[in-house]
């Protein structure tokens, strides 16, 4: 089997230094960390492993993982490279004066990009400002983390480098068969209403808007929740009830396993029943489960389930990969909501 | 019984001349470890192991040292020392009966013991045992240069190669592509087993006016890919892997940038056996001369299972958006990357000044050169050589048996490919 390569500021990491043991992961918003080793004399440091190069991992002519470079351990010869949709953490949403806050996700991505965050674009993030009136100060990250949960979905950063904005994919790519994974009934922040506290046109507090799943709570027990975006300004109740069916789709009760599985290429499969090549699983692709007879009532009938990817981990070469499925609902959110607005959840 | 004669040679210093000897029956090479996952299987009992990489190894040879005083085996030591501390070499082997073929271990730093015994010291003799790590095959003591024949495709500019590679286990190749014209647009693949890298214009099934063109790779162009350019490669020529799809493209006129949409299918027969899938849109940026442009992202091929590969075609369809500027297609490729090895070095164009590559050498990490060389040069000699900028570079390794090449050089019809190796053996060497 084939190795990666890697490839710095446009440099092949094979003409710097002997190098290995690559690894890399994805998690909900795309790339996330890889790190490698390489062989350099005691003292030695090269120019062009600069903090913040770019780094890809390249498959073929293909890039299957990009990020930018972290601040080497020289004395020993580790390396490691975080995903673009950390570093939007340190990028302040601001429009084009290079100053003043926004709110418009788009206008924040582009700025950005102007600043150095090293995308090459975007898709799907919406043009229209999320706060009413004046923005406040924040990271892009952070606005990005709220508009996509408005929507009901996830913004990433892929090895393409386009910053992108769309709901979960609702078709499978892969398929794991029967008895690889066991099931149990995930209920992290488990809600089967969300009943949204919003500013009216008036400006006084509206309490219309909410969005209830009641198979859920028939078969699971209601959970309320109370969502408070009054920081937000005024909100027509068309948004309102946005935000409260965005927030439950994040928030439903599945059946699906916690923590880690670990899945060899036999056992991973492409649709067509080929070996999955590891090298190619990312981060929101969906796969197929087929369950044991013993799950089917559990699952209404259905003799499969389909569970959405949350983060990958691969070491290069290997024929097994780490996989979880994604969560309820992102820890980051929660901490940009409560930084951004000091909104509880 | 033949008598037999065997020698090693660490370095410069041959352990079999005096005042060295090797004791008989002393010598251990080792084995190559193989480096082992254990999968689970969809065997009800048992596992499937799988191991696609092997560790070094470990040499062991004790070394006695005779001489007529202590001072004479004190300086025979140091030489054999200076050996043992070098970063890297080679031992020699010859089995000794005049008919095997010797070969080299290549080493690592070796550890020297010594184990002494005042008899040892009084008989002007002493034991030492030469411990070193060594990569995990050994190898011929001269390196296999071939020059296959290749069979060209549309035109000489592009070549299909075949040829068989000695040895028991997998080696590194260096490849030279030279000409005595400039290369321009260079692709170099090479694969073990079945030819990966895939013409399609051979496939051609429809699409929108063609012109014949010698000057192209290909030799023809389609005028207009806003009507997609359709092929539909059998099955029996398109192994199974991950792929990548390469097209070569100008503007008609002017320049501009646009959008290509490409699609691959799996038909058994006439139909489909999944909905066709339709790669990453790919932007591209396109002027009067043509660029070879890699399309979407990695796929899987065939999209599903097959039972009779025959019956079985990959349908491909690469389509130009309806932009202002006319998009032209030479040639397009499906380029097998998971086994196959693509290095695609950056010999469109030079700077100012340079002279255009007629050469290109590949050469693969070793232990002398650990990081691999990319060289771009117009003399064949190497004298005006210097690193080349790669959009892919690959490890072009080979298995014992048939390996498989192609190259195109859209610049020229003389092009020739050279394929230099050690072959590598478990042990012995039979070649």
């Amino acid at each position: 089997m084939m190795l990666r390569q890697l490839r710095i500021d446009g440099v092949w990491m094979t003409h710097i230094a002997p190098w290995g043991e690559l690894s890399w992961t994805h998690d909900d918003h795309g790339c996330k960390d890889a790190q490698w080793s390489a062989s350099f004399p005691a003292g030695a440091r090269h120019p062009l492993l600069a903090v913040n190069a770019l780094v890809e991992v390249m498959y073929g002519g293909a890039c299957v993982w990009a990020g930018a470079l972290d601040e080497p351990n020289w004395p020993e010869g580790r390396f490691s490279a975080t995903g673009l949709s950390i570093k939007a953490e340190k990028f302040q949403a601001r429009d084009s004066t290079g100053w003043y806050p926004t709110s418009v996700p788009s206008t924040a991505v582009d700025q950005a990009a102007v600043r150095g965050w090293n995308v090459l674009g975007r898709s799907g993030v919406p043009t229209t400002a999320f706060v009413a009136g004046e923005a406040p100060a924040g990271t892009v990250g952070a606005l990005l983390d709220e508009s996509a949960h408005e929507l009901g979905q996830r913004w990433t950063v892929r090895a393409d480098r386009i910053v992108r904005m769309a709901a979960d994919p609702t078709s499978y790519t892969y398929v794991i068969r029967p008895g690889v994974v066991d099931f149990g009934t995930v209920m992290t922040n488990y809600a089967s209403t969300v009943f949204v506290t919003r500013l009216s046109s008036g400006g006084t507090p509206a309490y219309n808007a909410y969005a209830v799943d009641s198979a859920a709570a028939a078969k699971y027990g209601p959970a309320e929740v109370e969502l408070d975006v009054t920081k937000l300004g005024s909100m027509t109740l068309a948004r309102g009830q946005q935000f409260a069916a965005g927030r439950l789709a994040l928030r439903k009760a599945q059946p699906g396993w916690t923590g880690t599985l670990e899945v060899g290429r036999n056992e991973l499969l492409t649709r067509g029943g080929q070996p999955a090549d590891l090298a190619l699983v990312e981060s929101l692709q969906m796969v197929r489960m087929y369950v044991g007879y013993d799950d089917v009532a559990f699952l209404d009938g259905r003799t499969y389930l389909d569970v959405v990817i949350g983060s990958t981990s691969y070491n290069d070469g290997s024929d097994t990969i780490t996989i979880e499925p994604v969560g309820a609902i992102p820890s980051k959110a929660v901490d940009a909501i409560a930084e951004l607005y000091g909104i509880t959840v | 019984m033949t008598s037999l004669a065997p020698r090693w040679v660490v370095g410069a210093v041959d352990l079999t001349d005096v005042p060295y000897m090797v004791p008989f029956g002393g010598a251990d090479y080792g084995a190559p470890e193989n480096v082992t996952d254990v999968i689970r299987s969809m065997f009800t009992d048992g596992d499937y192991e799988v191991s696609s990489k092997a560790g070094n190894r470990t040499l062991v040879l004790p070394v006695y040292i005779e001489d007529s005083d202590l001072a004479a085996l004190a300086e025979a030591e140091a030489a054999l020392e200076a050996e043992c501390r070098k970063a890297r070499n080679e031992v020699y082997v010859d089995p000794g009966d005049g008919f095997a073929e010797p070969f080299v271990f290549d080493v690592f730093r070796g550890q020297m013991s010594f184990a002494r015994s005042d008899d040892f010291e009084m008989s002007g003799v002493r034991a030492y045992t030469l411990t070193f790590r060594a990569l995990p095959y050994a190898r011929s003591t001269v390196e296999t240069t071939t020059t296959p024949t290749g069979t060209s495709v549309g035109t000489a500019r592009q070549h299909s190669y075949s040829f068989t590679v000695d040895g028991s286990a997998r080696t590194e190749a260096s490849l030279h592509v030279g000409a005595s014209a400039s290369l321009v647009d260079t692709l170099i693949y090479t694969r073990p087993g079945a030819q990966g890298m895939i013409p399609l214009r051979q496939y051609r099934t429809g699409g929108g006016a063609t012109t014949a063109d010698a000057t192209l790779i290909s030799g023809t162009y389609d005028q207009n890919i806003e009507t997609a350019f359709a092929a539909s490669a059998p099955k029996t020529v398109v192994p199974d892997g991950t792929y990548i799809l390469f097209a070569r493209l100008r503007a008609a006129s002017g320049s501009g940038t646009t959008t290509i949409t490409s699609t691959i299918g799996t038909k058994v027969s006439t139909y489909l056996t999944k909905s066709a899938t339709s790669l990453s849109a790919s932007s591209v940026a396109l002027d009067s001369n043509y660029r070879i442009c890699q399309l979407g992202e990695a796929f899987r091929l065939p999209a599903a299972v097959v039972a009779d590969e025959s019956n079985t075609s990959i349908a491909v369809s690469i389509q130009d958006a309806a932009s202002g500027i006319t998009v032209r297609l030479d040639e397009a490729w499906l380029v097998e990357i998971e086994s196959g090895a693509l290095t695609w070095p950056d010999t469109a164009a030079g700077i100012v000044g340079q002279p255009l590559a007629q050469h290109v050498w590949v050469d693969p990490p070793s232990v002398d050169i650990q990081t691999g060389r990319l060289l771009r040069g117009a003399a064949s000699d190497q004298s005006d050589a210097f690193g080349a900028d790669a959009a892919s570079l690959g490890i072009h390794y080979l298995e014992p048996g048939t390996n498989t090449a192609f190259v195109v050089t859209s610049g020229t019809t003389t092009a020739a490919l050279t394929v230099t190796y050690w072959p590598r053996w478990h042990t012995h060497s039979a070649a």
